[in-house]
């Protein structure tokens, strides 16, 4: 057969062979994709801000190996306050490998606490244009972990990391929706005590829901490891502010060990408040325990 | 009698036939030092054991993090060199024995074409499998001790922290699921796969190509186009809506008629991630790679069947 006929029939046979390998493919894509094995393809923004050779690499199969080195590449970026090229750089890392929580995660670490703070504290900008900044790189790192976590649901890391930024008093907080994430985290069943109580502590700040914070407070406190000294005595404070309140002398009984323990633990408390917690009656439990000790 | 031996003996994939062709493939491969390459990667996968990950949010932020990106690196130089060398040796397989005259002397015994072809892919195949176990060998040994170190680091953390046990159980959990797990062994089977078409297509270019070199960066571009061509096609089908040109969609309907996708063996992000890859994952991409490997050695021995030398 002569060279160019023999050409011509193998690009028919492959034709042929085409027609019949390409619903197979589709349908062993479709099971990988339903399986989360496979990623979306990339989109045209990711293939060019990562450049033509990780593209080719990323193209090769290799994703995973591109975003590793762009994470570290980034670190360059974090080192350098270079906050502008660190943002580019962690959306790229993460259209490369969005099933990551820690690039989810850092991303937003880095944009809502060192880029704000150091924009903050960036003296080349007029003060308004500093808080400007601030609040927006806050902003981005909530939007950023808000995509982690609608990326990745089940996630408890990524949901604390969202809590704790909802609710940091210093990162304009909403109260509400870090005891969501809080929750949330709490309820997958893979998360620390940790998260059950910030839930609570976060609950507790939210306008109007003193009732429910106070049964999610008096829940938590029957468990021994609970008894942390913040979860103490916030949940006193919530016991305090309620209408039919029981006695003072009652209440400490009920939430602390001893008077000493509890005149320690309320002083420590009022004191190191940075997180707006509710104090309401403080003050006053604190007097009543000094007369108690002085008698 | 004598008649009906010559008959046997010409008969087409002799198993002893082609064992014995494989194994001089596989032989004249490993002269040409290959496996000097593992002590190379023992050393990427050493280096990357050191490598620290930033640390801000706590020790359990940053474990599966260090596992992920060591696993990244070694899978991405595994299958690095499974594809560049199962190409580099495909395409110089046919112009060496052409040149060592080996050629001629096989083909001047009653061996057929087709035994001949199907030896030299099982010989370089066994050679990419071989480099792919001992790589994986080692990076199994390294990620085991890795994440044991890990297990024992972050669970003691979290017992001083008084985790509750579920807790506990959860955070174990997550670490050997970045560990060395069965998918993560699937996954470096699919490296294998891929290695394995690629490899069929470059003996299929070999056989009407007259350069190694051509053979070569015809392969690699075949490879880069079996990844982007699932792209383009949906690319191209969602512009064809919004009107675009109908050659530029024939041209890519066409491509991927040709083409294997090579997207469909990407699994290995997904096991990185810590994805668990499931048994009919393997059994499809199995499947598949054998439909391809087929189809090229027999499009391969199609041309090469009254090639003249």
């Amino acid at each position: 057969m002569k060279f160019y006929r023999k050409i011509i029939t193998l690009f028919a046979l492959l034709l042929l062979a085409g027609t019949v390998k390409k619903p197979w493919e589709a349908a062993i894509g479709a099971d990988l994709r339903h399986d989360k094995l496979l990623s979306e393809p990339l989109n045209l923004t990711t293939r060019e801000s990562i450049g033509q050779t990780s593209s080719a690499v990323a193209l090769g199969g290799l994703r995973s190996v591109v975003a590793s080195f762009w994470n570290i590449r980034a670190y360059t970026s974090f080192e350098e306050s270079n906050w502008v090229k660190l943002e580019d750089q962690y959306e790229t890392i993460v259209a490369l490998q969005p099933h990551t929580a820690y690039y989810w995660d850092t991303g937003s670490w880095h944009l809502a606490y060192n880029a704000a703070v150091s924009s903050r504290e960036n003296e080349n900008f007029p003060a308004p244009r500093r808080e400007a900044l601030h609040r927006t790189y806050i902003n981005k790192g909530k939007a950023f972990l808000e995509r982690g976590v609608k990326n990745m649901p089940g996630n408890w890391i990524l949901l604390s990391s969202l809590g704790r930024l909802h609710g940091t008093a210093s990162k304009y907080p909403d109260y509400e929706k870090s005891a969501a994430a809080y929750q949330q985290a709490w309820e997958t069943g893979k998360a620390r005590n940790f998260e059950a109580r910030a839930w609570f502590y976060s609950l507790a700040r939210c306008e109007g829901k003193d009732r429910e914070a106070l049964h999610l407070g008096r829940a938590l406190f029957i468990a021994d490891k609970n008894r942390v000294d913040t979860l103490c005595c916030l949940l006193f404070v919530l016991e305090m502010r309620q209408k039919n309140a029981r006695p003072i002398e009652e209440l400490v009984k009920l939430c602390f060990t001893s008077h000493a323990d509890a005149l320690r633990m309320l002083e420590v408390y009022k004191t190191n408040n940075a997180e707006n917690l509710p104090i309401t009656g403080v003050d006053h439990a604190i007097e009543w325990l000094k007369s108690v000790q002085n008698k | 009698m004598t008649s009906q031996n010559s008959k046997t003996s010409n008969r087409w994939l002799q198993p002893r036939r082609v064992t014995v062709i494989a194994m001089h493939t596989f032989t004249q491969l490993v002269r040409m030092k290959v496996f000097y390459f593992l002590s190379v990667f023992a050393l990427i996968v050493i280096a990357a054991n050191f490598l620290d990950l930033p640390q801000f949010n706590g020790p359990e932020a940053i474990g599966v993090g260090e596992l992920q990106m060591l696993k990244s690196t070694c899978m991405g130089v595994m299958k690095l060199f499974a594809v560049v060398f199962v190409i580099a040796a495909t395409a110089l397989l046919l112009p060496k024995d052409v040149e060592d005259r080996t050629l001629y002397t096989i083909l001047a015994k009653p061996v057929p074409r087709l035994d001949y072809l199907v030896g030299k892919i099982a010989g370089v195949l066994l050679l990419v499998f071989v480099s792919l176990l001992l790589m994986d060998l080692l990076m199994t040994v390294v990620l085991s001790f890795r994440t044991n170190h890990l297990l024992v680091d972050q669970l003691s953390w979290a017992e001083a922290r008084g985790w509750t046990q579920e807790a506990i159980d959860s955070e174990r959990r997550d670490i050997i699921a970045q560990g060395p797990t069965w998918s993560f062994q699937g996954a470096v089977f699919a490296i294998f796969l891929q290695s394995a078409i690629i490899g069929a297509v470059a003996l299929l270019l070999s056989t009407f190509s007259t350069s190694t070199l051509f053979t070569i960066i015809l392969s690699f571009l075949i490879y880069l186009i079996g990844h982007f061509q699932a792209d383009a096609a949906d690319y191209y089908k969602a512009t064809a809506e919004a009107g675009s040109n109908a050659f530029t969609t024939t041209m890519t309907k066409l491509l991927s008629l040709i083409f294997p996708n090579f997207q469909l063996f990407n699994v290995i992000d997904a096991v990185i991630e810590g994805i668990p890859m499931t048994m009919n994952a393997i059994i499809s991409l199995t499947g598949l790679s054998l439909f391809y490997v087929v189809l090229y050695t027999m499009l391969s021995w199609f041309v090469f069947s009254d090639k003249e030398f």
